[in-house]
């Protein structure tokens, strides 16, 4: 099985690589392509500098741990905490501040372990609603979201 | 000389200043704390508040809140590893390691005791050279600010493990390119945006600090329970005190980094973040062997550096404020503009016109400093109580404050997505065993760079003999060398006393 420093350094290879193609394609006009420094200098600059370093990590010999830890690992709670917070940044505006960390919280709580339904109410709602008073206080509109909005039209 | 700070001390040595003084340090710290909510933020919170206050009273109260916010930032870093502001980021690297191993409360003191030595030191200095200095600042041009830049990303190896340098040097270069995404302002460009409105104006620090290291830490707990910070803490709270042998080891680090990161804040554009970087990368190059491997494990040295250099920093972002008129960091552009809602011009005639507030804000940067000892002293038992919470309510509670935090900056839900994605791809980073300072380095730096090395060539009509054209830049230059090539220095003269 390869190394990890020799994963990284392909995956640093083709990022830096992709990148170097891309600062070559930054749109210039006329006057900007004859100037010395122009704003695809420094992206190629550093492009070129990831592409060697990537390349000299490939070559020199590496002293990482190996990948024995790896089985212990929490993969599923871990995705479903990233996916939830992926859905948070979705919902938030939508449902609005409190109904949306509400939710978040309760159901993190509840990915991690906790499924008693009144130390869930009691670990959610004053955090919710305590950070909600607190950042209002401070002059800090938090919007309640675009459901609230239409539900108080119709 | 004396005249003036007798004239600050009669100013600010009245119950009702000195009431302002310790009402800014607690809402700064308060503020500070919270995620997203920097000293930038708490000041423009408070200006509204001053507006009937006399001029001294009014900067009295908001260099209170400066350093409150500071050192609050610095406790959401130590104790969660969310720091709030960018200047507190280098305080994570030791003093999170350091409260998760038990100590949180001799962390958190450390930084209290360490931001009052940092903010003395400085307070000193600005008293006695702030006019000099002030014309020093100036000296320095684009070519000195460019070698400037390239000393702090030769530090970057501060921050790798022994033989991971070139990982850290990856990862610096992997921060300059994300410091490149959004539009060039020289030419109007847009680069690497996607066509994405929402990354027009590029990546926020904030994001990207809370995203590496707060999330990517949370999600780190969840992935892997047998890790040190995913289990719920016993804490000796007992030890808030530091013993000789630890007061003697960070003494010489305390000096170095006042004086370090005061010059760096005097120099506008620099500020408390680089000169937090620096005074970690400074101290972690300096210490023998048997010591670098203690940093980033909860090395006393690597948390004492950046909280000294942070503060005395921000001590040293005053002498371009209220010498020259400049502005050195956002928070100081702030005060500026309260300072000319009171109806001053901050400038070289200011210590003529208006003596009482240039030596008022002097003097009650130090009583800022002396009442945020005496106030967070007491309650460092109770904050650090944070890290007793179990796993199951401490990861969520993390989430939650670092998306928040960078959501109240900008209302835009796109950048909770954002912080998703890059937290995924730092904890398969640090999975890989890269590690995550120098990214947020290269990051910083990568902006400055890129602007002084064109601000230098153009100077110089396209060449590059900008890069010996001044002694200054040639000192800073060698500097970075002899940086660069150290570990390889140490290498040999160990291999050839090993031969002996």
């Amino acid at each position: 099985m390869f190394s990890k420093s020799t994963i990284g350094a392909i995956l640093f290879l083709l990022t830096f690589a992709g990148y170097a193609w891309m600062a070559a394609e930054i749109p210039l006009d006329f006057w900007s392509q004859q100037e010395v420094f122009n704003a695809r200098t420094m992206p190629l600059l550093v492009a070129a500098a990831g592409i060697v370093i990537s390349l000299l990590l490939l070559i020199v010999p590496s002293v990482d741990s190996g990948w024995e830890e790896i089985k212990a690992y929490r993969w599923r709670d871990t995705l479903f905490l990233v996916g939830l917070m992926s859905l948070y940044g979705l919902v938030l505006e939508y449902l609005g501040f409190l109904l949306a960390t509400t939710a978040f919280l309760a159901a993190a709580y509840w990915i991690l372990g906790e499924h008693r339904p009144t130390r869930l109410a009691l670990a959610t709602l004053p955090l919710v609603v305590g950070f909600w008073i607190l950042v209002s206080s401070l002059g800090i509109y938090l919007d309640p979201g675009e459901l609230y909005h239409a539900m108080m039209a119709n | 000389m004396l005249d003036g700070i007798l004239l600050g001390l009669h100013t600010v040595a009245t119950p009702a200043n000195l009431l302002l003084v310790l009402l800014g340090c607690l809402v700064g710290t308060f503020i500070g704390m919270l995620p997203g909510l920097g000293p930038i933020s708490a000041i423009a919170l408070m200006i509204p508040i001053t507006y009937g206050f006399d001029p001294a009273a009014g900067m009295i109260l908001l260099a209170g809140v400066y350093y409150g916010a500071v050192f609050g930032g610095s406790t959401s870093s130590i104790l969660i590893n969310a720091p709030g502001i960018a200047g507190t980021v280098a305080s994570a690297f030791d003093g999170y390691p350091l409260a998760r191993s038990g100590e949180p409360g001799k962390a958190l003191a450390l930084a209290a005791y360490a931001s009052f030595a940092g903010g003395t030191l400085a307070a000193l200095m600005l008293i006695i050279a702030a006019p000099i200095l002030a014309d020093l600042s100036l000296i320095f041009q684009s070519a000195d600010y460019f070698a400037l830049m390239l000393l702090g990303l030769s530090l970057v190896a501060a921050f790798a493990r022994p033989g991971g340098h070139l990982k850290a040097l990856l990862m610096a270069c992997f921060g300059i390119m994300l410091s490149t995404v959004g539009t060039d302002l020289s030419a109007g460009v847009q680069r690497f945006t996607f066509g994405r409105m929402d990354l027009m104006d590029g990546i926020s620090f904030l994001l990207l600090a809370m995203a590496t290291f707060a999330l990517a830490e949370a999600l780190m707990m969840v992935l892997q329970p047998t890790r040190a910070g995913a289990r719920p803490m016993s804490i000796r709270m007992s030890r808030l005190k530091l013993n000789k042998r630890e007061i003697k080891q960070v003494l010489p680090t305390v000096g170095r980094a006042s004086v370090l990161g005061f010059f760096v804040g005097v120099l506008p554009g620099a500020g408390a973040t680089i000169a937090s970087f620096l005074a970690y990368g400074v101290e972690r190059v300096l210490a023998k062997p048997a010591e670098q491997l203690r940093f980033g494990k909860g090395s006393l040295k690597g948390l004492a550096a950046p909280e000294t250099a942070n503060n005395a920093a921000c001590t040293g972002s005053f002498v371009p404020l209220l010498t020259l008129g400049i502005p050195g960091s956002g928070t100081t552009a702030i005060l500026l503009g309260a300072l000319l809602a009171y109806g001053i011009q901050p400038g070289p005639r200011l210590f003529v016109d208006e003596p009482q507030v240039f030596w008022a804000v002097i003097v009650s940067m130090y009583f800022g400093n002396l009442i945020l000892l005496v106030l967070n002293l007491p309650l460092i038992p109770y904050i650090a109580r944070i890290l007793m919470l179990p796993k199951v309510y401490l990861v969520p509670a993390i989430l939650f404050f670092s998306l928040i935090g960078v959501y109240l900056v900008s209302f835009n839900s796109f950048d909770i997505q954002m912080m998703v994605f890059i937290a995924v791809i730092a904890v398969g980073l640090r999975l890989l065993e890269f590690p995550m300072a120098p990214l947020l380095l290269g990051f910083i730096l990568g902006g400055m760079l890129e602007d002084n090395l064109r601000r230098a060539i153009i100077l110089s009509d396209g060449s590059f003999g900008f890069l010996l054209g001044r002694p200054t830049t040639v000192v800073l230059l060698s500097l970075t060398v002899v940086t660069l090539i150290s570990p390889l220095l140490r290498k040999l003269y160990r291999g050839i006393r090993s031969g002996n």
